[in-house]
């Protein structure tokens, strides 16, 4: 893996993939769940990447954060090739860079708000943990809820706790595959407004996939898939461009 | 339904396979004492049975009850053979003779530890019990027959000298043939020498005498009417019997030793090892019920009714029992094999055993026991599954209904453990038999088991957090995850520490136990016995009489006191034991505590006076001045005044003391059990000792000792016995281990999705099974931890109930360290399936879940 002042705050971009494939199954029953997938996200960049079901968002996501190991192609992560990573070095590769929000929160049920924030600094074995935890949690305006337990929370505050998880380890990027998918729009756009500041104030960068044209809208540039391929990527749309350049693509 | 079992079954079956070895581990270990015991009585009833083929009736002493076994063999005057040859419908009558002496080849005394040496006299056909194998009989003094195994393992031939130990010393003899039983499997280490009538009676003392005398009818007369007759024309105080009736009897002495101690005694460890797999069933039916609620919410909005559901649950239990009934049934046939190996490896060569054979009944036993066991344990997982309402199926994390009587668990659990604490107790202080006292005591210790595995849950998060403390406190995050898993659901953690806490706790029970019986021994030795050497028989045998005069002229030895002991009964039928003893020398010997009465009461004993121990003289509520009266168990009765009572627990509890005159009034012991002899001050005691057991060369069966090597032998014994039981209960901690693994899968399965999670944010493989670790560690701590202080605790009340007994409470610290620690690594073993099943998981799947 690369050394330490390379990983953070270097100048290529953020993550990026070549001629990213990944199939599965054999032979006749093969999908090609990705195909020749090339794409770059630089630092600072909030990307939303939109597309029917079963186009390969999640896998994509999956890929680029080394979660999943592409057929063909490369990826390379803050400046570091994935392929030949061990498992080992690719774990801690995904500790000290990347950042993850699942649809479901995916906090631990048993343990406060707090320590799943926590979580990521104490499997790394880091120090200074409760300054910092501290600091996310006000970040994402969670100081008063910071002892409660995931379940005495509500969906969009879950979420915010598991925006808090996935910046307290200070990543180049944070992966999200439908934040909003579980909210309501009221706590929706509060998950997009903090990645957005996250982007903007603490130059992350964020790959978001959604299905919904007004949080990617938020976003700085849409990436559009179809069938495992690159069908548009485009900077600066707004919400109704997005929802016809989905339209276009999706007659359902 | 049934369809929807089996497929669930299938689904499941790693799950399916660790439930049933719960279970079948505990199956193994009763079915294996079934097969054994049958093994062992049917050794000996085909020992029995050859040794009395070709007897119609049989001659002997009459006994009462048993008095030593072949120690102190009553005889019968050598001139009753012709009395009864004389009787009509006999057509043969011969003297029989048996003692105890081992051969001593190339001067090294040749016995197993556990079989008797046997020296018979030789009898004609068809009387004889033995084939030749090679050689002839013995023809003459000096010469004898062996049994084929000693000739073979002791590299014997025809032509080779030997000597046999006797009452009077080590004879040399010539060896003239080998012989072997007739249809008898198995005769153990048992060593057997055959030599002429007039040898055996020279070797051991018995001129004149014999031990019995076999009788063959003459054709047309019945056994049973010639036994009429011969009891007829013989005197009172003999027995005459068949010698099918003999060899009955014999048999039924050996059988019902084996039925009332050995049987109850192994079977008790299966039961343990049965609770403790219904404790995983109950665990791991309790944990799949809340895992499959959605799917029980299904069965129940389809229609199902909640018997249905209730069935379903029990249907899979019935189904695993049977199983385990199955399995357990050839394992058992596996376990008795690996007792019959602990039992060699304890008692080398002791126990005679017959082939194992497959019968209905012990394999209906089997899958009864795994079926009632298994349903039985599922049943309140099966009440709670029938309580999941139909809208599980839809909502997302349903709970079930707790049932009304749940919020009083505890209270409950704190009843039964009072219950069992006040069972213990009353065992302990009960008058009655031995066997039921145990059985009552036995309960309450299933009992606070039980209450404590329900009170647990309650402390599973303050122990968690202490034995999760150091784990803590390392690198990384694993420790503080692992301890959080493991209080989670504090219910499943509890069940599952509590299976091996049983264990554990069994074995620092009888860990304490023991050491606070070593210590009540050592201690008597101690503070007992004045003298400086022990001199006893091996293998528990007397030790011949003429040794005791070469103890005493040895030089160094100033005092020597040699104790003959018989049995006797009350005429109430109070058992006691009568020592005799040379009442100066015991006087000086022999430091007593006196409840009434002096030291001088013993140095002054008359032929008719006893100094009697207390609980004896409490339990027939004899005083000094009053009379005993005792019957032997030949049928004699001897009659002492009591001259004082002393108290020890220990060496001469509930005994009665009488001088050699007055022992020899009615007892008919000849040799002593145990000398002890004073060495003269000034003399170094290990010097002297060297010139006893010097002394003792004609005598191998004697062995000398200091008293320290005394304490450190008698230690040893309770050692090799807690061995025996370590090996038992150490099954349990094993079935508690399969618990743990069960449990851990199941929760990495419900946790998959929070594993991916994990692995997603940073955590690596190795993290991840250390976590795993961690948790399965922080389990079996909890188990080990609490297992050790229940197990203190119980022989703490023990001690207190068994003070009278002399029974002191000690507790060694260094074992009960290595228990903790034993926990410990088999929560590590437990571990390394289900963290290699975590590891494996990879984290997309995981995310998929969603
Ligand atoms: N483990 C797998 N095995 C086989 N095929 C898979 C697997 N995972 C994904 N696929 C297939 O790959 C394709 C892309 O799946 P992916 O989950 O990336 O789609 P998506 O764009 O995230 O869809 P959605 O919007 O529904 O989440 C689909 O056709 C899917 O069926
Ligand atoms: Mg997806």
């Amino acid at each position: 893996m690369g050394d330490a002042t390379a990983t953070n705050g270097g100048t290529g971009p953020a993550v990026s993939s070549e001629a990213l494939g990944r199939r599965y199954g054999k032979g006749e029953a093969a999908i090609d769940a990705l195909a020749d997938v090339t794409i770059a996200f630089p630092r600072g960049q909030f990307a939303a990447v939109m597309g029917p079901s079963g186009s390969g968002k999640s896998t994509l996501l999956h890929c680029l954060a080394g979660l999943d190991r592409p057929t063909s192609g490369a990826v390379t992560i803050d400046g570091t090739p994935l392929a030949g990573l061990s498992d080992r070095d690719l774990t801690v590769l995904r500790r000290s860079s990347i950042g993850f929000i699942f649809q479901s929160f995916n906090l631990l049920p048993m343990i406060s708000a707090r320590e799943n924030v926590a979580l990521p600094l104490r499997i790394a074995g880091e120090g200074g943990v409760d300054d910092r935890v501290d600091a996310v949690l006000a970040d994402v305006g969670l100081s008063d809820r910071a002892g409660h337990r995931p379940a005495e929370l509500s969906g969009g505050q879950q979420q915010r706790v598991a925006i808090a998880r996935a910046l307290v380890t200070e990543p180049t990027v944070i992966f999200a595959d439908e934040p909003t998918g579980n909210l309501d729009s009221a706590s929706g756009q509060e998950i997009l407004d903090l990645l957005r500041r996250a982007v903007d104030e603490r130059g992350r960068t964020v790959v978001m996939v959604t299905h919904d044209p007004r949080a990617a809208s938020v976003a700085d540039r849409v990436v559009l898939l179809s069938d495992g391929r690159v069908v548009m990527d485009r900077l600066g749309m707004d919400a109704d461009q997005v929802y016809d350049a989905v339209r276009t693509l999706d007659p359902a | 339904m049934i369809r929807l079992i089996l497929a669930g079954l299938r689904q499941r079956k790693l799950r399916a396979a660790l439930t049933a070895i719960a279970i079948l581990l505990g199956v193994a270990m009763v079915t294996g004492t079934l097969v054994l015991t049958s093994q062992i009585t049917r050794a000996f009833d085909e020992i029995f049975q050859a040794a009395n083929s070709g007897v119609d009736v049989r001659v002997s002493p009459r006994v009462d009850f048993e008095s030593g076994g072949l120690r102190n063999v009553p005889t019968l005057p050598e001139s009753m053979v012709q009395q009864v040859q004389g009787v009509d419908g006999v057509k043969k009558a011969v003297p029989e003779l048996a003692a105890l002496g081992s051969p001593v080849v190339n001067g090294e005394y040749v016995q197993s530890t556990g079989a008797p040496s046997f020296v018979f006299s030789l009898t004609p056909d068809p009387f004889r019990a033995t084939q030749l194998a090679s050689g002839s009989y013995p023809a003459k003094s000096g010469q004898v027959a062996v049994n084929e195994g000693l000739a073979s393992s002791q590299g014997l031939s025809i032509g080779s000298r030997l000597g046999i130990a006797t009452r009077t010393g080590v004879k040399q003899v010539t060896l003239t043939g080998t012989v072997t039983f007739a249809n008898v499997s198995s005769i153990g280490g048992t060593t057997i020498v055959i030599a002429t009538k007039e040898d055996v009676q020279r070797w051991f003392g018995l001129e004149g005498r014999v031990n019995s005398i076999a009788v063959q009818a003459q054709p047309g007369v019945s056994p049973q009417a010639l036994a009429r007759r011969i009891s007829a024309a013989l005197p009172r105080g003999v027995e005459v019997r068949t010698g099918q009736q003999d060899a009955a009897d014999q048999a039924k002495q050996t059988t019902e030793a084996i039925n009332t101690f050995l049987r109850p005694a192994l079977l008790a460890f299966g039961v343990i090892a049965l609770f403790v797999g219904a404790f995983i069933i109950f665990n791991t039916f309790s944990i799949t019920v809340a895992q499959r609620l959605r799917e029980l919410g299904l069965l129940r909005t389809i229609g199902a009714s909640r018997r249905q559901v209730m069935a379903s649950v029990v249907g899979e239990a019935f189904l695993i029992g049977l199983l385990a009934g199955v399995i357990g049934l050839f394992a058992g046939y596996g376990f008795a094999a690996l007792l019959v190996w602990v039992f060699d490896v304890l008692l080398p060569g002791g126990i005679p055993v017959a082939s194992a054979e497959l019968s209905v009944g012990i394999a209906l036993t089997a899958l009864l026991v795994g079926v009632l066991v298994s349903v039985i344990a599922a049943v309140i997982p099966a009440v709670r599954a029938s309580r999941v309402p139909p809208v599980a199926a839809l909502r997302e994390g349903a709970e079930i209904p707790r049932g009304r009587l749940s919020r009083f668990s505890p209270v409950f659990s704190g009843l039964i453990a009072a219950v069992g604490i006040v069972l213990i107790v009353l065992g302990l202080r009960s008058e009655s038999a031995a066997t039921q006292r145990l059985l009552v005591m036995a309960v309450g210790a299933l009992l606070v088991f039980i209450a404590m595995g329900g009170l647990l849950r309650y402390l599973v998060p303050a122990l968690a957090r202490a034995i999760g403390w150091p784990l803590e406190r390392l690198p990384g995050a694993s420790g503080s995850l692992a301890r959080q898993n493991a209080t989670r659901n504090p219910a499943r953690t509890a069940a599952t520490a509590a299976a091996l806490m049983i264990g554990i706790g069994l074995v620092a029970f009888v860990a304490v136990f023991a050491q606070g019986l070593k210590a009540s021994v050592t201690g008597a030795i101690d503070t007992t016995l004045r003298g400086d050497l022990i001199i006893s028989g091996k293998s528990f045998q007397a030790i011949p009489q003429a040794s005791v005069a070469a103890v005493r002229a040895t030089p160094g030895v100033s005092d020597v006191v040699a104790v003959l002991t018989d049995p006797a009964r009350t005429d109430a039928g109070t058992r006691t034991t009568v020592f005799g003893l040379d009442p100066s020398a015991a006087a000086r010997g022999l430091a007593f505590e006196w409840v009434d009465g002096s030291s001088d009461s013993l140095r002054d004993l008359t032929p008719r006076e006893a100094v009697v121990e207390q609980s004896f003289a409490d339990t027939v509520g004899a005083t000094v001045g009053e009379e005993v009266r005792l019957r032997t168990g030949g049928g004699g009765t001897g009659v002492y005044r009591v001259a004082g009572i002393f108290r020890d627990r220990i060496l001469f509890e509930d005994g009665v003391i009488v001088s050699q005159a007055g022992f020899a009034r009615a007892f008919s012991a000849r040799d002593p059990i145990f000398v002890l002899a004073a060495v003269d001050p000034g003399q170094d005691p290990v010097e002297v000792k060297d010139a006893v057991a010097k002394a003792l060369t004609p005598f191998p069966v004697a062995e000398v000792r200091t008293n320290a090597e005394y304490r450190d032998e008698i230690s040893s014994r309770v050692d090799s016995i807690l061995y025996l039981l370590y090996v038992l209960l150490a099954m349990s901690v094993v079935i508690s281990l399969f618990g743990i693994v069960n449990t851990l899968v199941l929760s990495i399965t419900e946790r998959t999705r929070e594993i991916g999670m994990l692995r997603a944010i940073g955590l690596t493989r190795s993290q991840l099974r250390r976590m795993v670790r961690y948790e399965s560690v922080i389990t079996s701590g909890i188990g080990g931890v609490i297992g050790i202080i229940i197990g203190v605790a119980l022989a703490w009340v023990f001690s207190l109930g068994l003070e009278d007994e002399g029974i002191v409470f000690r507790i060694p610290w260094l074992q009960l360290l290595i228990f903790l620690v034993v926990a410990v690594l088999a929560g590590v073993l437990a571990a390394v399936l289900p963290a290699r099943r975590a590891a494996k998981l990879d984290p997309l799947d995981a995310l998929h879940y969603e």
